[in-house]
């Protein structure tokens, strides 16, 4: 039992900085992040060469990659797209075309293995009669940081009011003086940012390499789309959701089926609920 | 040359120079091994791209699974040979019947879905499938793949991929798929799917099921999908998953946006542009990423309608002829006479009397009345209409009429039978057609193939034979090119019959909705606000056409503001104010009522 919580909660730790990259730019701009699998891929190798010598300045380093490059992408692959009026899926398929030239870059300056960064942590924990690494406990532990950290900027702040008045309309926004593109970039920054937190996390607990920017591209998205997209705390939820089903599924089916099992819940979640299991009236009002 | 035989001409060279072609590259790359395997790779590549095209770019699904169904075409097409030693021809058709159905299977939970939303749920199809895929060893080879491929033979000549006979063979498929694909552009089909890319509810409007063009769309695009799936298997010897990739998905889509989506030389210009791009990348050291991604970032950004888009813009500024020689304005001040006399007499001869019957109906939104227990009823021959201020719940209660809407009480029925719980396409069979507040019209498609759409509907040729392009579907076709042409010169539009009607004033697009609507030679025909927004002299004419209708017994429900319209027009009016009837009778009387008046004047009664 322990084992089963402990394990779903580090996979949903992973995923928690993931689902809220998603919800966040679909907020704002109305779009999902095809090129999230390669943000991560990029984290997991930046951090691990970058941080070679000195760990935190690795993910430091990153870090304000991904602020830049969630910026970057907001600037080159959203903003002159929206301006022609290019439709959703277009965006979309823009922001996988910004992706790839990351995933370029990341091959070229960090060569294409499977990478991974060294623990922060090292050894491991007794529970009861289950053992697990420190590492995983403290990326639960450090994610949950992580939302309270979100919950307090996006909550409990102007910034938190005038993002969310963006995204729930950007014109109305604007005739209260809210600077809405100046909004879009942050929540993309914020983005990016995440997108790194879920790559280092990956890295620390596993590896991190190209073949599975896919894997986690789908898994951000269902994690997200299953809690409800329109809300952060409901896609958190659905992160939660999704790590539980693939430890079940790991445990007591077969492993190597998480997406199958993932496909499952969405399609019943899109069949049922399709805003999300998570979205109420207050939830779905916050960004 | 006459026009004739520039016809004649010009039919011979669309019909041959897609063979041409293929029969010259095929000369052409004998003897060069690299130049065949390019040859044949862009023929397969040309088959899944039209797959994709035929399901993204007409119908407006971005299916995702696509590439694990061309992936699985390829495993199935092999297992079958391999397990059960069934020849190539035999495992290939399985193969197809399997991707195809499987397409439709997906189709299925994705019904009601947004397209992002979509895109998610058969992306994360596709990796799941691959998931189990990968596990089932027996049939995919597992991470290691299938290495031993036996070779098609055709009457004892091998067909070995890279060699110049599979080229002939890619070759004849490619050209099957061209020809189907032209079908597919030339005919209803591609009027219906593009009207589904449009909007589901243009498609109900004239008799068609939304879900079925859906399933259509799936199944027919899983199947060349499929197809090209086990030639490619064939063509390689080698397959393993990681062919079937993300990677590969993302080739497929910047191929299709990049040759242009829709177009039908879209998937030509793709393969070739993409054949190019990997060559560049080839000769730049893997910089695949690199091309792929600026390519997607430039082309979503800087173009429309891809290259296929492009080349048609140019064509169209190099022909200036016959298209733009239509009148300018819709007034036609211009001595242009429309006939709305003929526009009734293109109509079916007069039927029996019908009526249609209206029983406390009561809608209800949240915990608004929108229609408050209305009984009316209106029967064919006569003009019907339906005033009241905004928000009376006009449009709600013809909503209700057409399926629109869900009820919450009371009974609508045609001649005793029951209308409410019927789909919007069957009603619309049944003989009630209508128009829509803001016209409901295909802007990417021209005035004639607007109106046609409503032939190929009702009583159209169906699916099969539209793709297949029987003599009876083609005959159907120009019959019903015939009456829509006819309708619109009575509408004064046939010099635009050519012209797309996303490029036409507002005035024209509703006489075309109009139009799509008489084509449907229903027995009702409800029009929601047809005067709004046309000028004082279309509002006059839209009148003369509604009394010409109900002439030919055709009952019309006429809902609009413009009380000199509806005094014009309208046998009776009903006035609804706040969902609930205040008054009927003749336009004159009706109008001279205190309540009436202090309903759209606010005056206190």
């Amino acid at each position: 039992m322990l084992s089963l919580i402990v394990t779903s909660l580090s996979l949903t730790a992973v995923l928690i900085p993931l689902v809220v990259s998603v919800s966040l730019v679909f907020r704002v701009s109305g779009v999902v992040n095809f090129g999230a699998g390669y943000f991560c891929v990029f984290a997991g190798a930046a951090c691990a060469s970058w941080g070679a010598e000195n760990a935190l300045l690795g993910v430091v380093l990153t870090l304000a990659a991904g602020a830049v490059l969630g910026g970057l992408t907001y600037a080159a692959a959203i903003l002159p797209a929206q301006r022609k009026g290019v439709p959703v899926i277009g965006l979309t398929l823009s922001t996988l075309g910004f992706g790839l030239l990351l995933n370029f870059v990341t091959r070229q300056q960090f060569g294409g293995q499977p990478s991974i960064v060294q623990p922060w942590l090292t050894g491991s924990v007794q529970l009861g009669d289950f053992q697990t690494a420190r590492q995983r406990l403290l990326i639960i532990g450090l994610s949950l940081l992580l939302l309270i950290g979100l919950y307090l900027l996006f909550d409990r702040t102007l910034i938190g009011r005038a993002l969310s008045a963006v995204a729930h309309d950007h014109e109305l926004a604007a005739v209260y003086g809210v600077r809405s593109s100046r909004f879009r970039l942050l929540a993309w920054v914020v983005s990016g940012v995440c997108l790194m937190i879920g790559g280092i996390f990956q890295a620390t607990v596993a590896s991190v390499s190209i073949d599975v920017a896919p894997t986690l591209l789908v898994l951000s998205l269902v994690g997200a789309v299953i809690g409800g997209l329109g809300s952060l705390f409901g896609a958190v939820g659905g992160a939660l959701v999704a790590g539980l089903a693939m430890t079940v599924t790991d445990q007591f089916i077969a492993p190597g089926f998480h997406l199958t099992t993932l496909l499952v819940i969405l399609s019943l979640v899109l069949l049922v609920r399709p805003s999300g299991l998570f979205t109420f009236r207050g939830t779905a009002e916050r960004v | 040359m006459n026009t004739m035989q520039k016809v004649a001409a010009s039919a011979v060279v669309r019909h041959l120079a897609a063979p041409v072609v293929l029969v010259v590259v095929g000369l052409a790359t004998a003897g060069n091994d690299y130049y065949l395997h390019l040859a044949t790779a862009a023929g397969i590549a040309y088959i899944l791209t039209a797959a994709f095209n035929l399901i993204y770019g007409y119908a407006g699904i971005f299916n995702l699974s696509i590439i694990m169904t061309y992936g699985l075409g390829a495993f199935t097409s092999v297992y079958l040979e391999v397990h059960y030693g069934v020849s190539f021809w035999l495992a290939l058709l399985v193969a197809v019947v399997v991707t195809s159905t499987l397409s439709v299977l997906v189709a299925l939970p994705s019904k009601s879905l947004g397209e992002l939303f979509l895109a998610i749920q058969t992306l994360a199809f596709a990796l799941a499938l691959g998931e189990i895929l990968l596990s089932w060893e027996e049939f995919s080879g597992g991470t290691i793949g299938i290495y031993i491929i036996p070779s098609p033979s055709l009457f004892g000549l091998e067909l070995i991929g890279g060699y110049q006979e599979f080229y002939w063979l890619t070759a004849v498929f490619a050209l099957l798929t061209f020809q189907l694909m032209r079908n597919v552009h030339r005919s209803g089909t591609g009027r219906k799917l593009v009207a589904l890319r449009e909007g589901p509810r243009i498609l109900a409007s004239v008799g068609v099921s939304p879900g079925q063009a859906r399933l259509v769309a799936f199944g027919l695009s899983g199947m060349l999908a499929g197809l090209a799936g086990a030639l490619y298997a064939h063509f390689q010897l080698v397959i393993d998953l990681d062919t079937f990739s993300f990677h590969r998905l993302v080739a497929l889509l910047l191929a299709t946006i990049l040759g242009g989506a829709g177009y039908f030389f879209g998937p030509v210009f793709g393969v070739l542009a993409i054949l190019v791009m990997d060559e560049l990348s080839l000769v730049t050291s893997q910089a695949q990423d690199l091309i792929y991604g600026v390519g997607i970032l430039v082309l979503v950004v800087a173009t429309r309608g891809g290259i296929a888009g492009a080349f048609q813009r140019l064509v169209a500024r190099f022909t200036p002829a016959r298209q733009r020689s239509g009148p300018l304005t819709t007034a036609s001040g211009s001595g242009e006479q429309r006939n709305p006399q003929r526009v009734a007499e293109q109509l079916a001869e007069e039927g029996p009397r019908r009526q249609v019957t209206v029983t406390d109906l009561a809608v209800s939104f949240g915990g608004t009345r929108a229609v408050d227990n209305v009984s009316i009823t209106f029967a064919t021959g006569e003009v019907v209409g339906l005033i009241g201020p905004n928000g009376a719940g006009k449009t709600t209660l013809l909503n209700a009429v057409t399926g629109d809407v869900p009820t919450a009480a009371g009974a609508i029925s045609l001649d005793g039978d029951r209308l409410l719980g019927r789909r919007q396409q069957d009603i619309v069979r049944m003989g009630i057609s209508r128009t829509f507040q803001s016209p409901k019209v295909i802007p990417e498609l021209t005035l004639l193939e607007n109106v046609m759409l409503a032939g190929d509907g009702l009583d159209g040729p169906g699916w099969v034979n539209e793709v297949l392009r029987t003599p009876g579907s083609i005959r159907h076709d120009r019959r019903s090119r015939e009456r829509a042409m006819a309708l619109l010169d009575d509408l004064s539009l046939a010099g635009r019959a050519d012209q797309l009607v996303g490029d036409q004033p507002y005035g024209v697009q509703r006489l075309v909705e109009i139009a799509r609507n008489l084509m449907l030679q229903p027995s009702f025909l409800l029009l929601d606000e047809p005067g709004a927004g046309l000028t004082e002299f279309e509002r006059a004419e839209v009148a003369e056409v509604v009394r010409a209708l109900s002439h030919r017994q055709i009952g019309v429900v006429l809902v609009d503001h413009n009380l000199s319209l509806i005094n014009a027009a309208c046998d009776r009016v009903y006035v609804l104010d706040s969902g609930r009837l205040i008054a009927d009778g003749p336009p004159a009387e009706v109008f001279a009522r205190q309540q009436v008046i202090s309903a759209y004047l606010g005056v206190p009664g």
